[in-house]
């Protein structure tokens, strides 16, 4: 079910209606409201997850008493992982395993159809059980509490990837939260942005950039890099739209959903990157891979090491591909080589230039860095995404047509929104202000009425779907 | 903000209301339905029919011609001035005659879409004194199962009559037709949609707005002698299929001839000149020349003539120097053909 679907639409309104209108309810009618999205993927699917849900639960309650607290904990984490390797990773396993043993198998025959948000709400279900382990989280009061957290449908599909402790909390007291109109139109506002960034710029770059990746390895070094740029936006506009969908509905209900994501490509360094990058994400791995596998506690070495295993594990989760993997490497390689850069170089050179010129250069360096991962994600194979990696690289067979230039002011037009963003986000209490205080109402209007025709004259009548929902 | 909100609703009443009056015809209908507008939402061909239809009462039409038909109907490769129905127009004025013509014709629209569009014209209360459709060889060969029998229309033809879409569900399924949408949004797109302006008419603001941003369209009307390539190019499986030479069944089990009949049941009361599309004999000489396609040009006409309908067989009736490519033709091509269709048009119906 998209959010701009009108199925969503609908269900968000009745849901609405009903949580603002009955108070004493709120979370039976979330959990209704879980089920009937959740359903609308196929009902073995929802039955699969209810299952795994009360499991966790369960076993959250048990480990709370103390009893065979590590054993649950194993059995519920690999219960969780279980469930999502035998989904998404089985037609991957057999396929390089008939590469390697040629068993006469069939790899696709192992194909299954993955179940919507798997990736997410394995992560969320891992994350809750190793806190309640920890000490961190006492478990959710009830299972229909449990049930409205872990599938809360305005974030399940894609994220953000919520914490218990952030989250629960604001479950259990949300019977006493009051109707606030300003939270309200804000989760409005966040809403539309994302409606705007999704249908007005994401399904529209989207197409652009798969005729530059549609080319495969005939592709030139240019337009690699414009494919490359183009897909960089589709992603972002992408996956931040589905995330400030998300946490306006969030607002709308009256909860606090963690922001995902952060003008990310003005960042300078790769953990600066992933500081506001898929926000949710990074913390994750951070706290259940990159710290329990010693993180910075045992020397650089081992640091480094870690930091390109988590994110290795980052880019498998994303998908079962090489070219993910791939991904994965790249980042986890360019974090390692930023913080030896840091620890070895930057630390100890003062470069003679201005601190503005240094941060817009590593600006500039990390975004071409980061373009460069994104054809791993995106290309069709390793040796399509190779090939396009080394033509970009070495600016071979470079086209300098008119085409491509306009190619080339439209990404930069891109980055300027970016920024842009960033900006607004930056001031948008004190614009809001602003625009509330000196235009008046109808002309205030006028734009908002704009801004809804042009999302839905722009809106695609084949409902494309999010990137991240094949997650 | 409760004052923004009044206002907001005004707006959208007044765009509810009102848009239907500033968009202008020519952003949905240019001498033919705007293809690049068609393609984003099929549902602006339910657009085209009310301003035809508006048009009709207001001109108060008695006689006009409706083109049914695929991209040769449509006339491509040829701009909106260089198609059939622009020069039906313009030779019928210099005649002294003037006929209004609708075209109707979109490419890859198959017989099932025809019939479609016919039942859409019913439903409008646009009557059809004068029909023109285009017939192709490939439309009666074998369906497997590509092309499907409605290409563009078949979630139309369920509404419309459920009973030949069931019919021909699994075929349409096979060529990857007939989507099931979720329930609840089938019933919007059935009831709400079509009545809120703003998404009745929202991909001819798309297609206008999006019109700003691109290059102006180039019509690459070169006949087919100044393009490289192209012989090897209609070499390929797509365009060798349609000159298949196994005997076509003529039976109600092929879904052309099923449509086809369908469309004469229709239409028993109107004048409907079909015609079998002109083919480059030269282009495409030992396709057009094995006998067992020549076999199916014939008996594929005695099938038309047997059915008692006005019917041209113009398979090879024209000039391969007309010719754009293999069934499409240059402006003078469809000039020539307008001409003929016209000569046709203009004899006594047949009783």
């Amino acid at each position: 079910m998209l959010f701009h679907s009108p199925e969503f639409i609908l269900l968000s309104a009745i849901t609405l209606l009903l949580f603002w209108r009955l108070p004493r309810t709120r979370t039976p009618i979330l959990a209704v409201a879980n089920i009937l999205f959740y359903a609308a993927s196929g009902w073995p699917y929802l039955l699969l997850f209810l299952a795994i849900a009360s499991l966790t639960y369960w076993f959250s309650v048990l480990i709370h008493r103390g009893v065979r607290p590590k054993l649950l904990l194993w059995i519920g984490v690999g219960g969780s992982l279980l469930n999502l390797a035998i989904f998404k990773y089985t037609a991957f396993a057999v396929t390089n395993l008939e590469r390697l043993l040629h068993l006469g198998l069939d790899p696709k025959l192992f194909q299954l159809l993955l179940p919507v948000g798997i990736s997410f709400y394995t992560f969320q279900l891992v994350a809750y059980l190793v806190d309640v382990y920890r000490g961190d989280l006492k478990p959710a009061r009830s299972l229909i509490e449990f049930w409205v957290f872990i599938a809360f449908f305005a974030q399940l599909i894609a994220g953000p990837i919520m914490r218990g402790k952030d989250f629960l909390p604001q479950i259990a007291e949300h019977d006493g939260h009051r109707f606030q109109f300003e939270r309200f139109k804000y989760g409005i506002f966040l809403f539309l942005i994302g409606l705007s960034k999704k249908v007005i710029l994401s399904d529209t770059i989207g197409p652009l950039a798969d005729k530059f990746f549609n080319q495969g390895a005939a592709v030139g070094g240019l337009e690699a890099w414009i494919g490359a740029y183009l897909f960089a936006f589709q992603i972002y506009f992408d996956f931040s739209a589905y995330s400030d969908m998300a946490v306006g509905i969030g607002h709308m209900f009256g909860y606090q959903l963690t922001d995902n994501f952060k003008t990310p490509y003005l960042s300078g360094n790769p953990a600066e990157f992933w500081r506001r990058w898929h926000i949710t994400l990074s913390r994750w791995i951070r706290d259940y891979v990159y710290i329990p596998l010693g993180g910075s506690r045992h020397g650089e070495f081992r640091a480094m090491a870690a930091i390109v295993v988590a994110m290795t594990l980052s880019g498998f989760w994303h998908g079962a591909a090489w070219t993910f993997i791939a991904w994965g490497i790249f980042h986890g390689l360019l974090s390692a080589f930023h913080r030896l850069w840091t620890r070895q170089v930057a630390e100890r050179v003062k470069l003679p230039v201005p601190a503005w010129v240094t941060r817009w250069l590593s600006i500039f360096l990390m975004f071409q860095a980061t373009t460069i991962g994104w054809v791993f994600f995106r290309a069709n194979g390793m040796t399509v995404a190779l090939t396009m990696v080394k033509r970009m690289l070495t600016l071979s067979d470079l086209h300098l047509t008119r085409t491509n230039l306009t190619y080339l002011v439209l990404v930069a037009a891109l980055f300027l929104l970016h920024l842009a963003e960033f900006w607004f986000r930056t001031r948008q209490r004190a614009l809001y202000e602003t625009w509330r205080r000196w235009l008046p109402g109808p002309v205030r209007a006028l734009a908002y009425t704009l801004a809804v025709v042009l999302a839905v004259v722009m809106a695609s009548t084949k409902q494309m779907t999010f990137i991240y929902f094949r997650f | 903000m409760k004052s923004s909100l009044k206002w907001v609703l005004i707006y959208l009443l007044v765009i509810q209301f009102g848009l239907g009056y500033v968009i202008p015809t020519s952003w949905t209908y240019d001498q033919r339905i705007r293809y690049e507008v068609f393609k984003e939402d099929t549902t602006v061909l339910d657009v085209v029919l009310d301003q035809i239809k508006a048009r009709i009462d207001r001109e108060d039409l008695t006689d006009y011609v409706i083109i049914l038909g695929d991209s040769v109907g449509y006339s491509g490769p040829g701009g909106p001035d260089q198609s059939i129905g622009y020069y039906m127009s313009q030779i019928s004025r210099e005649q002294g005659r003037p006929l209004t013509v609708f075209n109707l014709a979109l490419p890859a629209m198959q017989t099932g879409d025809l019939y479609t569009v016919l039942l859409k014209l019913r439903a409008k209360g646009i009557a059809t004194p004068r029909l023109v459709i285009n017939l192709l060889h490939a439309g009666f060969v074998v369906r497997a199962p590509y092309p499907p029998v409605v290409f563009w229309l078949d979630n139309d033809l369920k509404q419309m009559d459920p009973d030949s879409w069931s019919r021909f569900r699994q075929h349409l399924i096979d060529a990857g037709r007939a989507k099931e949408d979720p329930l609840l949004t089938a019933l919007f797109q059935r009831y709400i949609a079509p009545h809120v302006s703003l998404l009745r008419y929202r991909p001819v603001i798309k297609g206008e707005l999006m019109s700003l941003f691109s290059a102006r369209e180039v019509y690459d009307t070169r006949a087919w002698t100044e393009k490289p390539g192209l012989a090897e190019l209609l070499q390929g499986y797509e365009y060798q299929i349609g000159f298949n030479p196994a005997p076509v069944d003529l039976t109600e089990q092929n879904p052309q001839i099923y449509f086809l009949q369908k469309i004469m049941d229709l239409t028993r009361n109107d004048q409907v000149l079909y015609y079998l599309t002109p083919t480059n004999q030269e282009l495409m000489k030992p396709n057009v020349t094995n006998p067992g396609y020549r076999e199916n040009v014939t008996r594929i006409s005695e099938w038309m003539t047997a059915q008692g309908v006005d019917y041209l067989d113009l398979e090879s009736a024209l000039d391969p120097s007309l010719f754009a490519d293999h069934v499409h033709l240059t402006p003078e091509g469809y000039r020539v053909l307008a001409g003929r269709l016209l000569e046709q048009l203009n004899q006594p119906a047949k009783q």
